[in-house]
């Protein structure tokens, strides 16, 4: 799906002493089946920008729309209901949101809230456990006895089975190892390539995780917009990332400092994953 | 919607409250809330409502703020001036229909109570607006200290107070953030039955009560891997100081406190 925000605005706490604006003046255009990458320190609004994309939050000035649907300031409870069917979002530590006696029930709950019926809502769920890889003899454990990686794997099942079109994800591997962090990118990777009515919308601190995965980048500062592009074009702009208090991924930064000292004009500093990172550094030093 | 949540919420401030000690912030609560029930006359409700209005003003809390974190405690107070309404039956007749009749009296009274009420809560939350959780227990528990004389635990008492105070924003914001969770998964609470809805908290008092005993565990560890060993000799960070504004704080309540008595003893109610 579609989605726009245009001239979106969210103040916190308004008319309170706590008021804090979070987002203002903000606009961008994203097309059906991307995955974005929202980059940005602490505090530039990445969050409070996605909260709005499925209607968590209302802005308090401009509108959002997702497809047919429009979300501005007086938009109705039940019009958000829809738009959360087709919006599903994964918070920081979704593992928080568990509560059901047995994984396959924490798994169901959405669904059958989404109006599926038992069987129905059971069959996509055990889809979706399967993705996530959870083994069946886990689905009638509780979700509380299972290994912190686990509960994470399950708590996403429990989004995907929604069957949203478009999946937004907040730092959705905060806390993991680099291997339960890979494992978790591939299976959303997966997800995301299984048809071509999805999207993911990722908020992330690593600059490994927009560059790999993203089609598209937005950077995020102060509740504005700062830069927007292909990872190639906003990975080269070394100097203003760092003004924003960002990096960039390390085959880019390594592949800069090779440039460098050696002197060699023709290598090209934008490759982001390993393989392609050392097939660069071959090719300088003159092996195929 | 938590947003608006007061109870327990301090708003930072230079003002003359703000920098008052919190035991003097403490004993002229004390004495203002035992004597403003004391006695039914008139000038006392007076003179607790000039109080209230003096320290309202000195205290600078925006009012529409305060307006907003009011607005559950208006329930209580219309609730009960209602049932003082209906249920008083002194002085003339001034309303009647073949079910209930309204007294004067009843006007009256629900009034005075009403008022009371109100007063007695602007004066409390103005106590938690102006003073920090931590300030707050470092009074009480120096304030309670003769009591540790008589064997009551009054450094682990003011202790948990503490902690309690300052969980309340953590698990405020932890609500706020699972019932957001939750309400992505499509969960309703506004729509449906009594029973649904009910049943719509599930999802949201398991992970929290989950969450709380974690950290509880968490805090337990961390204090320990520091040491922590009770109150026995332990020292303070934060010294209370006492100036004489504080004094002067003290006696206008203490005066306040004797008037009512000279009215309780001289009218009689």
């Amino acid at each position: 799906m579609q989605i726009t925000a245009t001239d979106v605005a969210y103040t916190y706490m308004k008319d309170t002493p706590f008021e804090k604006k979070a987002l203002h003046n903000f606009n961008i255009r994203l097309k059906n089946h991307t995955y974005t990458a929202i980059i940005g320190q602490t505090g530039s609004g990445k969050s409070t920008f996605v909260q709005l994309l499925n209607g968590l939050l209302k802005p308090t000035e401009g509108e959002v729309t997702i497809g047919d649907w429009k979300i501005y300031k007086d938009t109705k409870e039940k019009e958000l209901y829809f738009i959360r069917k087709r919006v599903g979002m994964v918070f920081q530590f979704p593992e928080h949101q568990l509560f059901d006696e047995t994984v396959l029930k924490d798994v169901m709950y959405g669904p059958i809230n989404f109006g599926k019926s038992k069987k129905e809502a059971e069959e996509i769920s055990k889809e979706m456990l399967t993705l996530v890889g959870i083994e069946p003899d886990l689905y009638e454990r509780s979700p509380f006895e299972l290994s912190g990686g686990q509960m994470r794997r399950v708590a996403i099942a429990g989004v995907l089975a929604i069957e949203p079109s478009v999946l937004i994800l907040d730092e959705p591997t905060a806390g993991l190892d680099p291997q339960g962090h890979e494992g978790i990118m591939n299976i959303l990777f997966q997800w995301y390539k299984g048809s071509d009515e999805r999207s993911i919308i990722l908020v992330t601190h690593q600059m490994e995780d927009a560059s790999r995965y993203a089609e598209h980048i937005i950077v995020m500062d102060k509740g504005e917009l700062a830069m927007e592009g292909t990872p190639e074009e906003v990975f080269a702009q070394q100097k203003e990332l760092e003004a924003l208090g960002l990096g960039i991924p390390e085959t880019v930064k390594l592949l800069k400092l090779l440039k460098e000292k050696s002197g060699d004009k023709k290598i090209n500093t934008v490759k982001f994953t390993l393989g392609d990172t050392v097939e660069e550094i071959l090719s300088f030093l003159g092996k195929d | 919607m938590l947003d608006h949540v007061i109870i327990g919420q301090y708003v930072p401030g230079k003002s003359f409250v703000h920098r008052m000690d919190p035991r003097a912030k403490l004993i002229c609560l004390m004495l203002f809330v035992v004597f403003l029930f004391i006695s039914r006359h008139p000038f006392v409700l007076i003179g607790g409502l000039i109080l209230t209005t003096t320290a309202f003003y000195y205290a600078k809390i925006p009012l529409r703020f305060y307006i907003k974190g009011m607005r559950f405690i208006v329930i209580i107070i219309l609730f009960t001036f209602i049932l003082h309404l209906f249920l008083t039956r002194e002085g003339p007749a001034i309303f009647s229909t073949p079910i209930f009749t309204i007294y004067l009296g009843g006007v009256t009274q629900g009034g005075f109570m009403a008022t009371r009420l109100l007063v007695l809560f602007i004066m409390a939350s103005l106590l938690t607006l102006t003073t920090t959780p931590v300030a707050l227990t470092d009074g009480l528990e120096t304030l309670m200290k003769p009591l540790k004389k008589l064997g009551v635990p009054t450094h682990e008492l003011a202790f948990m107070m503490s902690i309690a105070l300052r969980f309340i924003p953590t698990l405020l914001d932890e609500t706020a953030k699972i019932i957001k969770a939750q309400r992505a998964r499509g969960a309703n609470f506004t729509q449906g039955s009594l029973w649904n809805r009910l049943k719509a908290v599930i999802p949201i008092f398991i992970p929290l009560f989950v969450q709380s005993f974690k950290r509880a565990e968490d805090l337990a560890t961390a204090m320990e891997a520091r040491g922590y060993e009770g109150g026995e000799g332990r020292t303070k960070f934060r010294l209370l100081t006492w100036l004489k504004k504080d004094t002067y704080a003290v006696i206008v309540f203490a005066l306040y406190a004797l008037i009512v008595l000279i009215v309780k003893i001289g009218g009689g109610n």
